[in-house]
């Protein structure tokens, strides 16, 4: 009787735990049902075929290999490649790309379960395969750019120092027209490991002065004359690597006219292969009739002292702090922080002339490779009164502990090369 | 950082819309 009794007994303990796990596994994400939906919406935009990313994850063959990286990116919020804090300062954007909480818990609980494939009778329907290369602004359901201005190309060998390719383009426009959103790409997916930065610089006719923000960040300068002006090039955009494309706030633009000409100004690293490397700059333009009334203007606001100030000895970590005086009223619409390989963290702060401050963006875990540019939704864009002092701070890590270091034991100071330092948002 | 400037007014209409707003879109920092 108690060896029936145990048997017994160890059939019901059996039988329990055989219900349990087959609730966990019954329970558990699967890939058609639960992780395809995310990986659409959030990841296959870059993780496609003939993409920029290392893998496809459109399928289950193409995801089921890389699951424990996956867990391991998207729980540290690395990927989707949105590293701006998320419990300080601005918390709404025109272009969040980042996880919930609760998708991350579902990629994690996933491949915890050991990443079950489930029905693919549960998946989706596909998604549209972008084209090679394709625009951000299209992925992002902004139809096609109005214009596209191509660079010619430089052949960039396989190893040898930084170049700066400066060609100039024609913009083919017979009338004035406004640029309500601009983006720049690298001339192919093949470029792309080889530009690191990519300025369009506008040159104006003399009917375009206004477009010329005349310092005004540190306040509003008389020219000298005319041809002052022209000579003066503002950004039309600027990219670096990782970024999308610039939006500007409705009723708010760039002013191009007719006559006008691009200078870039790129800057080319060698990447292990001969590759041609150029630009191309597309533009989505107000339609006529439809003119915004404001201009917007790109100002980079530093995090240096002063320019050229950056001491980074060996093996150590850094801080450098900038201050801005705003000479108007201003509008920020955005954040996109710059600096290079030993970047680590910036803050854009708000010292208002009341003496109040208030914390703008911060972001804690700059990735070189992720020139993100964090674009404020309209009802969350700070502004500030005249006077007030933009403050940003930059740290920096020149430590072994910096997996994108690529010599900890260098010294490192200011300059325009990838291995050199800079700051500024 | 792309950005708008604001005349006078412009600005407190800009002020009178965030009163507006239920909450603060612009965190402040505790001063230690």
């Amino acid at each position: 009787m108690r060896v029936l009794a145990a048997a017994t007994l160890g059939g019901v303990i059996l039988f329990a735990a055989s219900a349990g796990a087959q609730t966990t596994a019954a329970t558990a994400p699967t890939f058609s049902k639960d992780i395809a939906p995310i990986f659409q919406a959030k990841c296959q935009e870059c993780h496609q075929p003939n993409s920029i990313a290392p893998m496809s994850l459109v399928t289950f063959a193409d995801a089921r290999p890389w699951a424990r990286s996956i867990k391991q990116r998207v729980a540290q919020r690395q990927m989707p490649p949105w590293h701006i804090d998320q419990s300080i300062g601005v918390q709404k954007f025109k272009n969040d790309m980042s996880l919930s909480q609760k998708q991350i818990d579902t990629i994690v609980a996933w491949v915890d379960a050991g990443a079950p494939q489930g029905d693919p009778k549960d998946l989706p329907p596909a998604r549209k395969v972008n084209a090679d290369n394709e625009w951000k602004g299209v992925q992002d359901g902004y139809g096609p750019p109005d214009l596209v201005i191509r660079s010619s190309e430089y052949k960039m060998p396989a190893s040898g120092q930084d170049v700066w390719y400066r060609p100039m383009s024609e913009v083919p426009i017979t009338e004035p027209r406004w640029v309500k959103m601009v983006e720049i790409r690298p001339t192919s997916l093949k470029a792309r490991k080889g530009l690191h930065h990519s300025i369009a610089y506008q040159v104006l006719s003399p009917d375009n002065v206004q477009a010329v923000n005349t310092g005004t960040a540190n306040g509003p300068a008389p020219a000298a004359n005319v041809e002052d002006l022209v000579n003066r090039r503002p950004q039309l955009m600027e990219w670096a690597i990782g970024k999308g494309y610039d939006l500007f706030p409705p009723g708010t633009g760039k002013l191009i006219m007719p006559g006008e000409k691009l200078s870039w100004d790129q800057h080319l690293h060698a990447s292990g292969e001969e590759v041609n490397i150029g630009s191309e700059i597309a533009l989505w333009l107000y339609p006529k009739g439809q003119e915004p009334t404001k201009r917007s203007y790109l100002i980079g606001f530093t995090g240096l002292k002063r320019r050229g100030f950056v001491d980074i000895p060996p093996n150590s970590m850094a801080y450098t702090e900038g201050f801005t005086v705003l000479k108007e009223n201003t509008l920020i619409t955005n954040f996109q922080p710059h600096f290079h390989l030993r970047g680590k963290a910036m803050e854009v702060k708000a010292i208002l002339p009341d003496g109040s401050t208030q914390i703008v963006s911060y972001v804690g875990k700059f990735n070189f490779n992720w020139m993100t540019n964090y674009i404020y939704a309209d009802d969350a864009a700070p502004a500030f009164p005249k006077g007030t002092v933009i403050q940003v701070s930059a740290w920096y890590d020149n430590t072994k502990n910096n997996p994108s270091n690529p010599d900890p034991d260098q010294w490192v100071g200011y300059g325009d090369r990838t291995v050199d330092e800079m700051a500024h948002a | 950082m792309n950005v708008v400037y604001l005349s006078d007014a412009e600005y407190k209409e800009w002020q009178d819309k965030k009163k507006a707003q239920s909450t603060t879109t612009v965190a402040d920092r505790q001063q230690q």
